[in-house]
C-alpha cells in the first residue's frame, strides 16, 4: 500500500462508517414513505403509479385511525399535563425539603425507568382487574403518568439545581407568601425545564404500547395498539401513511424548533 | 427595654447545641457584629432573629413585642445572604420592587422608590441589567438594596462580604457604614473576620460554642479581651505563660514587681496566662519602667506598614513583635536584641 492510498483510507474510511450508521439509522424510517403512496392493497413498494388513496382512508373515521389518534391524543396530553404538575409539585417540595424522605421518594418515582415494562405490565393486569380499570380511559392515564413521571421529574428537577434554595428565605424575608414564591420567583426561573418535562411527558404517552397492551382491550385502542394489531392482522397501507404523516409532524416540529425558537431565544437575552 | 431582646436564646440541632442560652440587647440605629468562629452559633443567632431557625427555648422581643413566633415574611426584617440570592430572572430594579410589589404598593409610589435605592446603593445606571450581568460587589448592593427597600426596622447580614476580593471587601465596609448612616437602620452582621468587626461596628459580640463570650466596642474588646478565647481569636495576640513568685511577676525569665489588674483568685496563684499586643513590645532601648528581656530573632517578615518579627525568649516561647521599619532596620533573623513591654500594657487571663 503506498502512503497516499493509505492516507486517503485513514481519511475516508471515518467518513464511510459515519454515513452507513446514519443511512442503517434513518434508511428503515424512510422508508414508509413510498410504501404509503403504494397503489396495491398491501404493504408494499408501488408498482404501476403512485396513489394517495391510503392517506384518505386515514380520515375515514370507520377505518379506526382517527379515533385512534384523538384517544392517544387525548391520554397524552391528560398524562402530561398531571405527570408534569406532580413532577413539579414534587422536584420543588425536594429542592426546599432537602433530606432522606425526598430522596427515598425520587426513587421510587423514577423506579419505572429500572423495572422492565413487562414486569410493570403484569402487575397492573391484576390489579386494574380488581379495581376495575381495565380498558378505561382512567386506567390507560394513570399508568401513563406514573411511566411518564421520571423523565418529567429529572427534567424539572435539572432546571431546579442551578437554582439557589436561598431564595425561598430571600423571598420570604422580603414578606412573600408561599403562592407569590411559586409563582414569580420558582416558575420563572424552571419553565424550559418544565416545558422539556412536558413534552418527554408527552412523548412517553404518545408512544407507550407494553403495558397498553396488557391492560387495554376493545374499549380503548391508542394509536400504537392500532398500529399494532394493523400490522399484526392486516397489511393495510394506510399503516404506513398513519407513520409518514407522523414523520412529517415530527420533522416539521424539529424544524421550527431549530429556526423558530432559536431567534425567539436569541432575541431575550 | 431595648428595641431587639434577646432572652436565654437556646436552640439544638440533634445533640449539637447551635445555642447555649444566649442574652444579647441591641438598641434601635445601632450596628452590632456578631463575631465568632464558623459553628460557634452566630448564624444560629441571626437565622432566629430572621425567622428562619426556630430557638427551643427562650424569647426575641422587638419593641416589648414577643415576635418568637412570628413567620419571618411578616417579621419586616431585611436580610442579606452570602450568596447574594437574587432573583436571577429579575433585573436589578424588578429585584429592589419585589418586596414593594408583595406588599401592593401602587406603580407610581414602586417607580419612585426603586429609583431612591438604586441611587441610595449606587446603581442608577445598572437598573436594567440581569444579576448574572453583573459583578460580585453590584450584585452585593442590589442585594442590600432589596433588604432595605421596603423600609425594614432592621437589616440582617449574613457574611455578606465574605465572597469579595479584599479591595472591594474594604470599599464595601465603608459603603455599608454609609448606608447605616444615611438610613438610621438598625444593622446586624454576622462576619467570622475581625478586621470587619473593627471596621464597622458600635458593639461587638464575640460567640464560642453557642454563647456569647464578651460584647463590647471594637476597642474595649481590642484592648480588654475577657478570655483566652478571645484574645486567640481575635488574632495577632500573644498569650504566652509567667508565674507569679513572691507578689512578683516572673516573665521570660525576668522578674519584675507585678502589674496591676492582677487578682490571685481569678487568675491564678503560680502558673499565669497573660496576653499582650504584639504593637506593644519593644525592640531596642528599654523605656523607663518597661519590663526588658533578651530574646533571639527567629523570622522577620515585611507586612508593609512594618515588620513582623518573631523572637524566642530565653524561657523557650515565640513572641510576635510589630516593629516599625527604622527600629526594625537591624533586625536580622539569627541575632540577639533586647525587647521590653510596659507593665501597663500585660492583661491576665482568667484561670480556665
Amino acid at each position: 500500500m503506498t502512503p497516499s492510498t493509505r492516507r486517503l483510507l485513514e481519511r475516508a474510511l471515518p467518513k464511510v462508517f459515519a454515513w452507513l450508521l446514519l443511512a442503517f439509522l434513518f434508511v428503515p424510517v424512510l422508508v414508509v414513505i413510498p410504501v404509503a403512496l403504494t397503489d396495491r392493497d398491501y404493504l408494499s413498494l408501488p408498482n404501476n403509479g403512485i396513489s394517495f388513496d391510503h392517506f384518505a382512508a386515514l380520515a375515514n373515521w370507520r377505518a379506526g385511525w382517527m379515533p385512534s389518534i384523538l384517544t392517544s391524543l387525548g391520554i397524552a396530553v391528560a398524562s402530561s399535563v398531571v405527570a408534569t404538575a406532580v413532577s413539579v409539585a414534587f422536584a420543588i417540595g425536594a429542592w426546599v425539603y432537602v433530606g432522606r424522605w425526598p430522596s427515598i421518594l425520587r426513587v421510587v418515582l423514577l423506579s419505572p425507568l429500572i423495572v422492565p415494562p413487562i414486569i410493570y405490565a403484569v402487575g397492573m393486569v391484576r390489579l386494574w382487574s380488581k379495581l376495575g380499570l381495565l380498558d378505561t380511559w382512567l386506567g390507560v392515564t394513570i399508568v401513563h403518568v406514573i411511566l411518564a413521571m421520571p423523565l418529567a421529574v429529572l427534567a424539572v428537577g435539572a432546571s431546579l439545581s442551578n437554582l439557589d434554595p436561598r431564595l425561598v428565605q430571600a423571598a420570604r424575608s422580603l414578606g412573600a407568601r408561599p403562592e407569590t414564591i411559586f409563582g414569580r420567583v420558582i416558575l420563572p426561573n424552571i419553565v424550559p425545564g418544565t416545558v422539556a418535562g412536558a413534552i418527554l411527558a408527552f412523548i412517553v404517552s404518545w408512544d407507550e404500547i407494553t403495558v397498553t397492551l396488557f391492560i387495554t382491550s376493545r374499549g380503548i385502542v391508542t394509536l400504537p395498539r392500532k398500529i399494532w394489531t394493523s400490522i399484526a392482522d392486516a397489511v393495510d397501507p394506510a399503516l404506513a401513511a398513519c407513520t409518514t404523516v407522523m414523520l412529517a409532524v415530527t420533522i416539521v416540529g424539529l424544524i421550527l424548533r431549530m429556526t423558530v425558537w432559536d431567534r425567539i431565544a436569541q432575541r431575550r437575552p | 427595654m431595648s428595641f431587639l431582646d434577646v432572652r436565654n436564646l437556646r436552640k439544638t440541632y440533634g445533640s449539637a447545641v447551635a445555642l447555649d442560652g444566649v442574652d444579647l440587647s441591641i438598641e434601635a440605629g445601632e450596628f452590632v457584629t456578631l463575631l465568632g468562629p464558623s459553628g460557634s452559633g452566630k448564624t444560629t443567632l441571626l437565622m432566629s432573629v430572621a425567622g428562619f431557625a426556630k430557638p427551643d427555648e427562650g424569647a426575641i422581643r422587638l419593641d416589648g413585642v414577643d415576635i418568637t413566633r412570628v413567620d419571618p415574611e411578616d417579621r419586616n426584617f431585611g436580610l442579606v445572604f452570602q450568596g447574594y440570592a437574587l432573583f436571577p430572572h429579575l433585573n436589578v430594579a424588578d429585584n429592589i420592587a419585589f418586596p414593594l410589589r408583595v406588599r401592593k404598593w401602587d406603580k407610581a409610589r414602586i417607580a419612585a422608590r426603586v429609583e431612591e435605592v438604586l441611587n441610595l446603593v449606587g446603581l442608577d445606571k445598572l437598573a436594567s441589567r440581569k444579576p448574572r450581568e453583573l459583578s460580585g460587589g453590584q450584585q452585593q448592593r442590589v442585594a442590600i438594596g432589596r433588604a432595605l427597600a421596603f423600609g425594614p426596622k432592621i437589616l440582617l447580614l449574613d457574611e455578606p462580604l465574605s465572597a469579595l476580593d479584599r479591595t472591594l471587601r474594604d470599599i464595601m465596609q465603608r459603603e455599608l457604614k454609609r448606608l447605616h448612616r444615611q438610613t438610621g437602620v438598625t444593622f446586624v452582621y454576622v462576619t467570622h473576620d475581625q478586621e470587619e468587626a473593627y471596621a464597622m461596628s458600635d458593639r461587638i459580640a464575640v460567640f464560642h460554642n453557642g454563647g456569647i463570650v464578651q460584647v463590647g466596642t471594637p476597642r474595649d474588646i481590642y484592648r480588654a479581651p475577657a478570655s483566652r478565647f478571645v484574645a486567640g481569636f481575635l488574632g495577632g495576640n500573644n498569650i504566652v505563660s509567667a508565674r507569679a513568685i513572691d507578689g512578683g511577676i516572673e516573665l521570660f525569665g525576668t522578674r519584675a514587681p507585678m502589674p496591676e489588674g492582677y487578682d490571685a483568685s481569678r487568675h491564678g496563684r503560680s502558673a499565669l496566662t497573660v496576653w499582650m499586643r504584639p504593637e506593644d513590645i519593644a525592640i531596642g532601648e528599654p523605656r523607663p519602667g518597661a519590663i526588658a528581656f533578651p530574646a533571639v530573632v527567629a523570622d522577620v517578615s515585611f507586612v508593609g506598614s512594618s515588620e513582623r518579627v518573631t523572637v524566642s525568649t530565653p524561657d523557650g516561647q515565640e513572641l510576635l513583635v510589630l516593629a516599625s521599619l527604622a527600629t526594625a532596620r537591624d533586625v536580622a533573623a539569627g541575632g540577639k536584641v533586647t525587647c521590653s513591654v510596659l507593665p501597663s500594657s500585660i492583661g491576665f487571663m482568667a484561670d480556665e
